[in-house]
């Protein structure tokens, strides 16, 4: 591992152990953030002098023996639809640049408590769905691996800062792939947790029945740390489940042996053509996985295209539903991407969203008898490496079906991991999905399979100039 | 649903959306594949409703021709 690109969990004991100051880290981070980010557009906004004093807290907090845990110090950042009390939370949109959050959300406050300390606001996509859009008051976030390159979205600074090491872990949400399609382009750790694990009070909605608040970092272990902190029941979210949690960290056993894998092939091979650098990262994968003891079988659901007409057309009429008002008062105060694909959700009757709601829970049904046979299932995460950020369409997300959508339709929990690199040199992701709140369960997979690859080992920026102590000459 | 240029801008005036016209020709080209996807929600229940919902339907109807 590079010493300039530490995880939560290196970084979390060495802060421990009063080896790392979070000052420093802290300041390692801003530095990093004023010589990288000028490039990558990440951050909407930067809380600088709120972050160095956090991290003066809490050092003094741990120095005199209150250490609080893996999160204490370390420094996080937010996508921004992440309400922060007296921050703007702008939703990458003119619309909200304006607006400054009164209270916390749900999950800023779960990880003040935990101590982590929050270093500013990520680029998204326009309301976690325009994107990546040039016509907005801030430009798109760009992909480490590839500037030229799109990170996916709608998460996008999310997944881009902490493949680029600005932070050590984000948070994102995700309402049809939009923590594990950036995650997958960008190489990091996205997790999109069951529906109702993480409380979605204070982050703005895209679509009620699909959201998902999710961690975003370097490793599923790091994951696994972030989620500890922010799972939880909430009165203030309606879809906010109250279910006994397990020790995320301590179920990351490395032991896998006996686990039964079904490979959604059909997803990626036939509905959709992945090209074949992710067909054979998969299938390297699949070998790992049964190296290490897991028992692997083909399945067969639905077709992608079903999954992806349902989820798409719950989220463009839930999302409509909300900015309807917004877009009859000012349709072009919006960006093209966001306000074009939102007038496709005014298209959308009654009776198809109905339609489309009853037939969810046909594949609900579905994928929960799969899970009678198997721990978890594997597929793509996108079918390709990251396009060229001008090759993305304004329609891109009902040209082809998404292979992410399966999972927000029917609200299990999904992992994105790296699983190797094109010939582009471009990270490569796939996806674990498990049964409802079996999030131990996918982790301790990613977990084991992150630990014997070789792909955590490799950062973005291999010729990179700003080293360490170039940070501090600048800090 | 309307499905060409014109009927898109009657359609989305009704609505008081006021989308410039190069940006309808852009949404009036993707209304196709919205439809396919509609139809993929609503093939995929057709049996249900015709096994079911019809069914209760057409006794729903006998019961109120006897009343009437």
């Amino acid at each position: 591992m590079n010493p300039e690109f530490l995880t939560i969990s290196q970084a979390a004991q060495l802060i421990e152990k009063g080896v790392l100051s979070p000052v420093d880290l802290v300041e390692h981070c801003l530095a990093r953030i004023s010589c990288i980010d000028s490039t990558l557009n990440s951050f909407i906004c930067l809380l600088a002098n709120y972050a160095r004093n956090s991290a003066r807290i809490a050092e003094k907090e741990i120095k005199s023996g209150n250490y609080k845990g893996a999160l204490h110090g370390i420094p996080l950042g937010l996508k921004d639809i992440y309400d922060m009390a007296g921050i703007s939370t702008t939703c990458h949109s003119k619309v909200m640049q304006n607006y400054i959050a009164a209270n916390d959300s749900y999950t800023v406050r779960k990880l003040k408590q935990a101590g982590a300390i929050i270093v500013g606001k990520l680029a998204t996509h326009e309301f976690a769905l325009g994107g990546p859009s040039f016509d907005l008051p801030w430009p798109p976030a760009r992909n480490p691996w590839d500037q030229s390159r799109f990170t996916g979205g709608s998460s996008s600074g999310s997944a881009a800062a902490v493949a680029a090491g600005l932070v050590l872990g984000s948070m994102g949400s995700d309402s049809g792939g939009s923590i594990r399609t950036p995650s997958a382009y960008c190489g990091i750790t996205g997790l999109k947790p069951t529906f109702g694990l993480i409380s979605r009070s204070g982050i703005v909605p895209l679509s009620f029945t699909l959201d998902h608040a999710g961690p975003m970092a370097w490793t599923s272990e790091d994951c696994a740390i972030l989620l500890q902190a922010l799972a939880g029941f909430d009165h203030n979210d309606s879809a906010s489940v109250n279910v006994s949690m397990p020790d995320y960290r301590a179920a990351l056993t490395g032991n896998v042996r006996g686990l039964r894998l079904g490979v959604i092939r059909h997803f990626y091979n036939s509905d959709i053509s992945a090209s074949p650098a992710i067909c054979h990262a998969i299938e390297s994968s699949l070998k790992q996985f049964e190296k290490m003891g897991c028992l692997v079988e083909e399945v067969q659901l639905s077709p992608l295209m079903e999954w992806a007409a349902c989820g798409t057309i719950i989220m463009l009429a839930e999302g409509y539903a909300l900015h309807e008002k917004r877009l009859q008062e000012g349709f072009a105060d919006y960006g093209e991407f966001f306000r074009d694909r939102m007038a496709l959700g005014a298209l959308i009757s009654s009776a198809d969203y109905i339609h489309a709601v009853r037939k969810r829970e046909v594949l609900k049904g579905e994928l929960h008898q799969i899970f009678c046979h198997f721990d978890a299932l594997i597929t793509a995460v996108t079918a390709n490496e990251a396009p060229k950020i001008e090759a993305v369409g304004k329609f891109s997300i009902i040209e082809k079906p998404l292979l992410t959508m399966p999972f927000n339709v029917t609200g299990n929990p999904a992992l994105s991991i790296c699983c190797g690199y094109s010939e582009n040199d471009l990270p490569l992701g796939m996806q674990i999905v498990g049964k409802h709140f079996a999030e131990a369960t996918i982790l301790r997979l990613a977990d084991a399979y992150e630990r014997t690859t070789v792909w955590r080992r490799r950062p973005p920026f291999k010729n990179e100039t700003c080293t360490l102590n170039d940070f501090f000459k600048q800090a | 649903m309307p499905m060409n240029i014109e009927e898109l801008l009657i359609f989305f005036n009704h609505l008081g959306l006021n989308i410039p016209t190069k940006e309808l020709c852009d949404i009036a080209a993707a209304v196709s594949a919205l439809d396919k996807m509609k139809v993929a929600n609503r093939q995929k229940l057709k049996v249900q409703v015709n096994s079911t919902d019809v069914s209760s339907i057409n006794s729903l109807k006998k019961s109120t021709i006897h009343e009437s």
